[in-house]
């Protein structure tokens, strides 16, 4: 039988119930004093690879979750995810780079993937600080792998774990279902599952868990990593100016015909 | 250098008016137009006399029906390497998001997703991160740009030019990729509202939104579907995260950082309190209308007209009163 070997790429964002706040700067958001958490959509991620370890055949499925930053609070994120159950996680430190971009991210997990001999990447669609929902798709074009994005449901065939079917967003009404072998990625959506919370007792027990760390010019040293675009300035939009409150619908409705909006 | 726009038609044989507005931001980079447009119900005639682009090539092989990025990005690849194009560009929609980063990879180049306004002078996009709270405005260093497009914030084309050459691509192997390529099937989802009778949700100039104050779906479909009848074919229906995930409305019609992103002229919020991560995909509409019991939510702060009551009551009288 084949084995499953899944591989989870996670990333660590400001929380995403806090407004971002830019720097004096402007060249980035404030990071002392805020919460910075997993990528929520990568979070859907973890809980379908531990979905996936708990329903297939006892030994067939691997998880690894691995965290490319320059920042070793990422660690406390790897820590949650083997807190909940995920076998192995991998920091890639990036300490002394610039901020990579999505290009640079996926080449180094190609390299990853390749070397671990990984059979399928599950993360989430899109992180929500660059917003860029870039990073699945580039690594399967890398890979020449199958893309099977915004899954709202995965499921891998039992008998021979060598197919995948995943429920797949599209532009109209109507979702679509895409069969594609393995290996594969896959993106996650948010309907796909709900995360499970880590419990404080599972927290203690990895506490002293080693979490392996490689480093970008010890362990991908070929990896063009330069910056293809530059990020000339960050602002806060416009604000718009204040509305008003209307006291009844005849009033909405003078407003609105004021405007010419109906 | 010229600009590649990839098309996409509608069942009635026309350009989707987010292929317009794209055909908007297209002429705002300044070089001759050349569109593709795959799987195409277009007659050549119409294609001839669309004219608004300089060389339109087509291809209705098979292997383009389901749209998978797996085929089209390295047809995508040949056509920007042969055509000397200088920027290519796509709809941020699901298969815009699908295909430009694939393409990014193929080709070694740091694609720039939702471009909401491009400085031509200055050669400097905009686009939104950290769910629309900041702009980054980006230079690119590369010679080939590879962008997707708000197009809700882009007005569709409406100027006319001679007609375009077209030009059929002969693919000659059943596929152009060496990899396995997913098998899709379309699965159609169960709703009770007929979205095909309402106009797409990124260029409606009206749109209703409903949010957890509907409570359920019977509400969100008995309140809001007589509200958006009112505006003569030209409102389409929206709805929140949480509408979504209680079954109100299918995903397609999630608005949001992630979901749909629109700006029609008039935006109506009912029961909705407006999460950060719903209003990435509202704001910039040009008039919104909150109904809610609330006047603290996030919503009203960013409404023009803010309506404090029961919606259940509200909603019906304004359908009425329209």
């Amino acid at each position: 039988m084949n084995k499953l070997k899944v591989l989870v790429p996670v990333k660590r964002v400001l929380d995403y119930q806090l407004k971002p706040v830019l720097n004096s700067a402007k060249s980035g958001i404030e990071t002392t004093g805020f919460k910075f958490s997993i990528n929520p959509f990568d979070d859907i991620a973890i809980e379908e690879a531990l979905n996936l370890q708990s329903s297939l055949p006892k030994g067939s499925v691997t998880t690894h979750a691995v965290s490319i930053d320059s920042n070793g609070h990422c660690r406390d994120i790897l820590k949650n995810c083997l807190a909940k159950g995920i076998q192995d996680v991998t920091w890639i430190n990036t300490q002394d780079t610039p901020a990579l971009e999505p290009l640079a991210i996926a080449k180094i997990l190609k390299q990853f993937v390749t070397e671990g001999d990984y059979n399928m990447v599950l993360l989430g669609k899109q992180a929500i600080d660059d917003d860029s929902n870039h990073t699945g798709q580039m690594l399967a074009g890398l890979l020449n792998w199958p893309q099977l994005t915004n899954a709202s449901k995965v499921e891998v065939s039992k008998e021979k774990l060598d197919m995948v079917t995943v429920t797949s967003e599209t532009d109209q009404a109507a979702d679509q279902v895409l069969n594609a072998p393995l290996p594969c990625v896959i993106t996650a959506d948010l309907r796909l599952n709900t995360p499970r919370y880590v419990s404080l007792p599972k927290l203690m027990k990895v506490k002293r868990k080693p979490i392996k760390e490689l480093t970008l010019n010890k362990n991908f040293p070929d990896i063009d990593v330069s910056q293809r675009l530059n990020i000339v300035s960050l602002n806060e939009p416009e604000l718009k100016k204040p509305g008003i409150v209307v006291g009844s619908v005849d009033e909405l409705i003078t407003k609105l015909k004021e405007s010419k909006l109906i | 250098a010229s600009t590649l726009a990839f098309l996409e038609t509608t069942s009635n044989a026309e350009l989707t008016s987010a292929s317009l507005s794209l055909l908007s931001a297209a002429k705002q980079l300044n070089n001759p137009i050349i569109g593709i447009t795959l799987n195409t119900n277009l007659t050549l005639e119409q294609i001839k006399s669309s004219g608004v682009v300089k060389t339109l090539y087509f291809s209705n092989n098979p292997i383009f029906k389901d749209h998978l990025p797996e085929n089209i990005t390295p047809l995508l690849q040949k056509l920007i390497q042969d055509n000397d194009i200088s920027n290519f560009i796509i709809d941020n929609n699901v298969l815009g998001k699908n295909i430009l980063p694939r393409l990014g990879a193929l080709m070694d180049i740091q694609p720039i997703s939702n471009v909401v306004k491009i400085d031509s002078e200055t050669n400097t996009l905009f686009r939104p991160i950290y769910a629309g709270n900041i702009i980054a405005q980006v230079v690119t260093k590369q010679p080939i740009n590879l962008l997707s497009i708000g197009t809700s914030l882009f007005n569709e084309y409406s100027g006319e030019e001679s007609p375009a050459e077209v030009e059929e691509l002969t693919i000659s192997k059943d596929r152009v990729t060496n990899g396995p390529i997913p098998e899709a099937i379309v699965q159609e989802q169960d709703t009770n509202l007929d979205t095909t009778k309402l106009p797409e949700l990124t260029s409606a100039k009206v749109i209703v939104a409903g949010g957890a104050g509907l409570k359920n779906k019977e509400n969100f479909d008995n309140v809001l579907l007589p509200l958006a009848q009112k505006f003569n074919n030209s409102a389409a229906i929206g709805g929140t995260r949480v509408a979504v995930d209680n079954g109100y409305c299918p995903n397609s019609l999630q608005i949001g950082q992630t979901g749909k992103v629109v700006a029609p002229d008039l935006y109506f919020a009912i029961g909705l309190s407006g999460a950060i991560q719903h209003l990435a995909g509202m704001k910039n509409s040009k008039c919104i209308v909150a109904i809610n019991e609330d006047l603290e939510a996030p919503i009203c702060k960013i409404a023009d007209y803010s309506l404090q009551g029961d919606l259940f009551k509200i909603v019906p009288e304004l359908t009425d009163k329209l």
